[in-house]
């Protein structure tokens, strides 16, 4: 068995006064497809945002590697090679697809203290690579990623994460409001990364979807996990009838 | 009359108010603080404060202008029972009311700087203490007469700083029954005269002045119903035009004006003396509180400033005090 | 050609400029030929560095997603700290300093405030527009100061320079800041940082971009700038009031959405808030070129305004309306 690439020892979390992770243990396998379950409320945001360095937790130990770890901020969780492609949030529509792949990492031609000249140039034709190896196909890395189509955009945020190369990819409700045949194409590309040795968690309250494309199903429920099985020793109705 | 006159002598000479109470009195004004022209009524009125160690509060509105603040303020004012209410009167019905409540509980209310149009009988006020802003106009277009060319056409531009403010209304209005006359009266002289919306922006005013004169370079003099021509002054001097081909004439003594009257580009300013209508509104107060003497009306100007009286009265402008 | 015909039609900046033409051109005709004239236009060219100043900073801060009234206030507290230390006995280089520093510093209470008690910036700096313009009559003590005009270097703010005569020092200053804050905007990181954080808020906190310093740095730009403005009016006219630009706050927001400027955030450039900013000084003074009478002007104004910004958005859908083939 591989270690486990992330592991969440007793994590608590109070949100507005509602204690929203009532003590979660968790190990995560490298390279593992994990799928997790749970109605609104049921604590998988919270999770996440711990995982992706959004907030704080209030009790309880993250180890990354082995190592623990105290994810301050979404910065720290992308170098330790964390990255979230969130519900809503990843992408800033009004910008292009080129400057929302680099965002908040540009590459410069040349900085001082951190501020410094963008090389379009190699932004433009990273971009058009890293897109291309997600298999998705677009105009131009200049288009604003608002005129894409939500599978679309769910595509250019998995290219980015890809592009810089990241151990672990949460992605939270990918299929969300997506067409079928966009659906077919995320579930596609987790099997894809899976097949590139990248961990990935999926979040979705979709059970067909999770089964699709993982091999390890986690359910929460009123910030427990209440179900922590492997695809083949379950079944949706289980699931269902946990939740 | 005499013995009047000896007793306000006496009492002031003894130099310290007669009252076991300080007095307290309320100034209530139409404008906002950064207007430089009331900081020199203020100043007035606290030397005037100062010297009878009365309680004074000048409050002033956040919007410039603005009727309904004013009047909130003089109800505020009047609910602490001061022993008077000085205030200016911008509108003819507005502030009716809570002055006639101010002297139906025995506060002594007497107006500066800005009168009801129809003075005395307008509303309860005891007295007015300040310029007729329609004799003033008019005395500013008469003295600046004298310098017109003597041959027509002649085309005089009048710059209405604030339209719909009583102040810049009625001294626009003196300016034009004075050049109303004289179309009359001079037939041959071909005059005529425009108004505009100047602005009460030094940058706006230069700029929309400016950009009149561009269009009717034969213009004979601007007349503004403030101070804002001090920047009329400037654009004509970067224009290369000589002082005194666009004659430039207004209200209210501030040191960029003066400055431009050295330079020759101002021909004539009326002054109404703001030092005036703060310091006197408090004495009167005091005489009616002291000796019952019931408060009168002052005129507190229709000074013309020529250039030649610009050096005495610079140094008194930096202090204030003019 | 219908393409490019297109791509600028929808650009914000491009009907703004479109709108400014034809205005230009309604005005030209309008005061038989003064408009354009020479010494017209040097009084505009005069006052635009001022508002166009205001008008960048302004914009700028809205593309964080943020807004500035308290603009005016600055633009008078600056150079009467200026005045005033000048009269001290201070040097005018000096003194220039700490009243761009006071600016800068009113920039950073106003970003900080609305950060860490999270209020609308509106709010925050509406606050700060009568703390500031009263700062200023506290500052001047009632009477404007009068510096000694010798002591400073006019000549490199203010003065004609240039074939002509027809710019002024302040116009060159007014291009150069132009030129890098739109260089900041459009081609470095930061650029990219303030355009995330005001196009979408949780998507930069998200990506890691520090978006609380990157509002702060635009509080303190936007208000240097109104600042330095500021002084170069008072050089220019010679009279540091406490009054002056009053006003200018609303100008300024309405010259950054006449030129594209999204009230929401994210969406704006440079060239866009200074075409705004001069299209509102044509409207001014095109509007006295046509004498129009003095009770009816703020009318006149206002509806010009109104009519620039429907114009500009009428322009961008007939822009996104045109049918052009896309190439697969």
């Amino acid at each position: 068995m591989s270690a486990p690439i992330i592991e969440v020892k007793n994590l608590h979390k109070w949100y507005s006064g509602v204690h929203a992770l009532k003590g979660i243990d968790l190990g995560i396998l490298q390279g593992e497809a994990l799928g997790l379950v749970g109605d609104n409320g049921a604590g998988k945001s919270t999770l996440i945002n711990l995982l992706s360095g959004l907030y704080q937790p209030d009790g309880g130990e993250i180890q990354v590697d082995g190592r623990p770890v105290t994810i301050r901020n979404p910065k720290e969780a992308m170098s330790l090679g964390i990255e979230t492609i969130y519900q809503y949030n990843s992408m800033v529509p009004i910008m292009s697809i080129a400057r929302n792949l680099f965002i908040g990492r540009e590459p410069l031609t040349f900085s001082i203290g951190g501020i410094g000249w963008l090389n379009q140039k190699k932004m433009r034709e990273d971009s058009v690579k890293a897109i291309a190896d997600v298999d998705l196909h677009l105009r131009s890395p200049d288009a604003l990623v608002g005129e894409l189509s939500g599978g679309q955009r769910q595509g250019v945020a998995i290219a980015r994460a890809m592009h810089f190369r990241s151990k672990v990819m949460i992605l939270d409700e990918p299929t969300n409001h997506l067409s079928v045949k966009e659906t077919n194409k995320v579930i596609g590309f987790v099997k894809g990364l899976k097949a590139q040795g990248v961990t990935t968690i999926f979040i979705s309250h979709n059970m067909h979807h999770v089964f699709a494309c993982c091999d390890r199903i986690v359910a929460m429920a009123l910030g427990r996990i209440v179900l922590d099985k492997r695809l083949e020793e379950t079944s949706i109705d289980e699931v269902h009838e946990i939740l | 009359m005499k013995i009047a006159r000896l007793a306000l002598f006496a009492v002031l000479m003894s130099g310290s108010a007669a009252f076991a109470d300080p007095l307290n009195i309320a100034f209530t004004v139409h404008s906002g603080a950064s207007n430089t022209f009331w900081q020199a009524v203020q100043k007035g009125y606290e030397d005037a404060c100062s010297k009878l160690a009365a309680k004074c509060q000048m409050i002033y509105v956040q919007t410039d202008g603005s009727v309904q603040e004013q009047v909130a303020n003089m109800e505020a004012a009047i609910a602490r029972k001061p022993d008077a209410l000085i205030t200016s009167i911008v509108d003819n019905n507005a502030f009716n009311d809570v002055i006639k409540r101010a002297r139906d509980s025995g506060i002594i209310v007497i107006a500066s700087n800005v009168d009801h149009t129809d003075g005395a009988k307008g509303n309860a006020r005891q007295a007015f203490i300040g310029q007729g802003f329609i004799p003033a106009g008019h005395s500013l277009a008469a003295a600046q007469w004298k310098n017109f060319p003597m041959t027509g056409p002649i085309h005089v531009l009048v710059g209405v700083s604030a339209p719909g403010q009583n102040w810049s209304e009625q001294r626009a209005l003196g300016i034009t029954n004075f050049l109303d006359e004289q179309i009359k009266a001079h037939p041959e002289l071909k005059i005529t005269y425009d108004k505009i919306d100047s602005g009460t922006d030094l940058a706006t005013t230069s700029d929309r002045v400016g950009a009149y004169l561009s269009a009717h370079p034969d213009t004979n003099a601007y007349f503004d119903t403030g101070f804002w021509h001090a920047g009329v002054a400037r654009v004509l001097a970067d224009r290369g035009v000589p002082p005194g081909k666009v004659l430039l004439g207004g209200f209210d003594l501030v040191p960029e004006v003066l400055e431009q009257m050295k330079k020759g580009y101002v021909q004539v300013q009326v002054d109404q003396q703001p030092y005036m209508q703060g310091f006197m509104p408090v004495m009167e107060v005091y005489l009616a509180k002291t000796v019952g003497l019931a408060p009168s009306d002052i005129d507190t100007g229709q000074g013309i400033v020529t250039p030649d009286k610009v050096d005495s009265i610079m140094a008194l402008s930096a202090k204030g005090l003019r | 050609m219908n393409r490019l015909l297109k791509l600028a039609m929808q650009k914000p900046e491009m009907a703004a400029a479109l709108l400014l033409v034809l205005l230009v051109v309604l005005f030209q005709v309008r005061s038989y030929g003064i408009f354009l004239s020479y010494d017209n236009l040097r009084g505009i060219f005069g006052f635009l560095p001022e508002m166009g100043l205001v008008a960048i900073g302004v914009t700028l801060l809205m593309i964080a997603g943020e807004f500035d009234l308290s603009v005016g206030s600055v633009f008078a507290l600056t150079p009467m700290t200026l005045a005033v230390l000048m009269v001290m006995g201070w040097g005018f280089w000096p003194a220039t300093f700490i009243g761009l520093l006071v600016a800068a510093v009113v920039g950073f209470i106003n970003g900080w405030i609305t950060i860490k008690f999270e209020i609308p910036s509106f709010i925050t700096t509406l606050g700060m527009m009568f703390m500031a313009r009263s700062m200023t009559v506290v500052v001047s003590g009632g009477f404007p100061p009068r510096p000694d005009f010798n002591q400073i270097p006019t000549t490199l703010f203010v003065s004609y320079v240039g074939p002509g005569q027809m710019f002024r020092s302040s116009f060159v200053w007014f291009v150069g800041i132009a030129l890098v804050v739109h260089i900041l905007l459009a081609r470095t990181n930061f650029g990219n940082w303030i355009r995330a954080t005001g196009g979408f808020l949780p998507a930069a906190r998200g990506m890691g971009i520090p978006t609380a310093r990157v509002k702060i740095a635009c509080f303190i730009i936007c208000s240097l700038l109104s600042g330095f403005a500021g002084i170069i009016q008072v050089l220019r006219l010679g009279s540091p009031l406490p009054s002056l630009g009053i006003g200018y706050e609303l100008q300024a927001v309405a010259a950054a959405v006449i030129g594209g400027t999204s009230l929401a955030g994210g969406i704006g450039s440079v060239i866009g808030g200074i075409i705004g900013a001069a299209l509102i000084r044509v409207i001014d003074n095109g509007m006295v070129m046509s004498q129009i009478n003095s009770n009816w002007f703020q009318f006149a104004v206002g509806g010009m305004t109104i009519f620039a910004v429907v114009g500009n958005a009428w322009l961008r859908k007939r822009g996104q309306a045109m049918k052009v083939e896309t190439e697969r």
